[in-house]
């Protein structure tokens, strides 16, 4: 375990993307942190006040409303979809979604229980630490941005994957029945990306870069391939895979595996994502965007 | 235009009863809904603003238990189906309050037509609390858009005064091998807090373009009386007009105990218009009107 813990992740994040940003801190009319794991001061985790305005103090948000979403996994994209729609109806101009993420822990404690590959701990051997921040602001009218935001909770299965503190550990431990939830989501993305696609006027093909969950290499690929299977067209784009490097980052996995792709120069201004969030719930969620120069701009090529 | 409470429940656990948190939040949202006529099946949000659960849950939402429970159109999707979204918000005993904001933006949009709203608090249990502080119950509010001039008037106002010495915490440490909470609140947390809920409160009422004589009523949470009084002492409103639970050990579901009462005692009278107050750790303050 090293320095950092949840809300160190958080407002490490938050600062680099206020710096990559044209706004300033007291420009934000929201900030919403989205975190499952709150450890502040090694493995405490924190149930009150919202994390949201630690963050919002550390960086100067001063006119910022905040306060926190618990969603699993899904945490990022809704708080996305919450602005989102704030700023369509004209609530607000512009606000930060932000989560920290400091989840490995849970692989330590499961390490010391997992037996056998059945063991339901199994999925927390692969999670990641990260944090993650992106702002969302009203466009100008014709510029590119988000173009749909929906979600489905499939309740039926709000029940195979549980995540609390141990009883006999510091930290928290999850159990997960992974081979239903992986049945589940797949057949159920299907459906419910087509149905983002008819509602945004688009096709599969008109997709450039898909980003899903990461819980692992060999779900995400035979993942797709059902769903392209089942929709009949398949993105330009392999979906994107950075679970292998830095493990399951929980709410932040579509952010950073967004910014590793503008930063290896595999996204371009005009190009469309597909951020397909699959979580604890089920929550299955579709965000439909294109990016604008900005977002190519401020995250730019590593070389 | 605005967002409506069509209806409101509040359920205690007895005594001698053990209910955990999802009980509660089942028990109120199940209530609220048979209560109000409506079919789970027809609403499309379901936001849980409770924080004390079984375990401490931290994954998945709550909401999506409640959601299956209740049976919120919960199953796969399929030709011909309703997909309905649920999922948390924590905002200390102010979340009630951030929920009814989220539920009114969203149908406000159209993206919603019915969004359901459930809170509850209980001992966690597995030996977490060695002693909870807060009675367990579960609230649930059930939210309409209404095309009358009726329901949340304008924003929901907001400010958070932050000061160490304010300490209202909730954590979950480790002490001694296991895992505990640990709820601390600071000697002048309600003083505190009412100057915060006084400031949010005139902020809604000039914006509103109103004086604290065209209040029907003011409905206010927490229901430490320390809070109510620096609250109204720091404002122009009449201690009189001022609303609480009567329970000072309800946590996040007090706004809606609170609102329970004003309703079922005849206070949100016909386009009298109420002043919905509540402050919590942070310490966070938010303020909104309503018109019944």
């Amino acid at each position: 375990m090293g320095d950092e813990d949840s809300l160190t992740l958080a407002v490490g994040a938050a600062q680099d993307c206020l710096k990559r940003s044209n706004c300033n801190a007291v420009d934000l009319d929201v900030v919403i942190s989205c975190s499952i794991t709150k450890y502040c001061d090694g493995l405490t985790q924190w149930l009150e006040p919202a994390m949201s305005i630690a963050v919002a103090n550390a960086i100067g948000a001063t006119n910022a409303v905040t306060f926190d979403v618990s969603n699993a996994c899904a945490g990022m994209l809704t708080g996305m979809f919450i602005l989102d729609n704030w700023i369509r109806i004209g609530a607000i101009r512009r606000g930060m979604v932000v989560s920290g993420e400091y989840i490995s822990q849970l692989g330590h404690n499961a390490a010391r229980h997992v037996h056998n590959i059945l063991s339901r701990e199994l999925a927390s051997l692969t999670l990641g630490d990260a944090g993650a921040a992106l702002i969302v602001e009203r466009a100008p009218a014709g510029q590119p941005g988000i173009d749909f935001i929906g979600f489905t909770t499939v309740a039926d299965h709000s029940r195979l994957c549980l995540a609390y503190p141990s009883e006999h550990e510091p930290g928290a431990r999850m159990f997960t029945k992974a081979r239903k939830i992986h049945e589940v989501a797949i057949k159920d993305t299907a459906p419910l990306l087509q149905e983002a696609l008819d509602i945004a006027g688009i096709d599969l093909e008109d997709v450039d870069c898909v980003i899903p969950h990461q819980t692992s290499a060999r779900a995400i690929r035979k993942g797709m391939s059902e769903v392209t299977g089942a929709l009949g067209g398949a993105p330009r784009h392999e979906a994107v895979v950075t679970v292998d490097r830095y493990g399951n980052t929980a709410s932040t996995t579509h952010t950073v595996a967004l910014i590793e792709e503008l930063r290896a120069g595999r996204l371009r201004a005009g190009d469309r994502v597909a951020l397909i969030a699959l979580a604890s719930g089920l929550e299955i969620g579709v965000v439909l965007l294109t990016l604008d120069e900005q977002a190519v701009k401020s995250h730019g090529h590593d070389d | 235009m605005g967002t409506t409470i069509e209806e409101i429940r509040v359920v205690q656990a007895g005594p001698h009863s053990h209910h955990d948190a999802l009980w509660l939040a089942d028990a109120a949202g199940k209530e609220c809904l048979e209560s109000a006529g409506v079919l789970p099946t027809d609403v499309d949000l379901l936001i849980n603003a409770g924080l004390y659960r079984d375990r401490i849950l931290g994954e998945p939402a709550l909401a999506s238990l409640v959601q299956e429970d209740i049976g919120i159109n919960p199953e796969d999707p399929h030709p011909g189906g309703h997909g309905s979204f649920s999922f948390d918000v924590a905002n200390g005993a102010c979340g009630a309050l951030t929920a009814l904001q989220l539920a009114d933006r969203f149908l406000q949009a159209g993206t919603i037509r019915k969004a359901l709203i459930v809170s509850s608090d209980a001992d966690p249990g597995h030996r977490l609390a060695s002693s909870f502080p807060f009675r367990p119950a579960g609230g649930a509010v059930l939210c309409v858009h209404d095309t009358t001039r009726r329901g949340l008037l304008g924003h929901v106002h907001w400010t958070t005064v932050t000061d160490e010495r304010h300490a209202w915490r909730a954590t979950v440490g480790s002490d001694g091998g296991h895992n505990r909470l640990h709820i601390e609140m600071g000697p002048t947390f309600c003083d505190d807090a009412g100057v915060a809920a006084a400031k949010v409160a005139a902020e809604a009422l000039a914006a509103g373009g109103l004086t604290p004589d065209d209040l029907a009523v003011v409905v206010a949470a927490p229901a430490y009386p320390t809070f109510v009084r620096s609250f109204t002492s720091h404002s122009d409103i009449d201690p009189e007009r001022v609303i609480t639970s009567g329970d000072e050990r309800l946590h996040t579901v007090s706004l809606v105990a609170a609102l329970d009462y004003a309703h079922a005692n005849g206070l949100l009278t016909r386009n009298g218009i109420a002043l919905l107050v509540c402050a919590g750790s942070g310490i966070t303050a938010g303020a909104a009107l309503y018109r019944s």
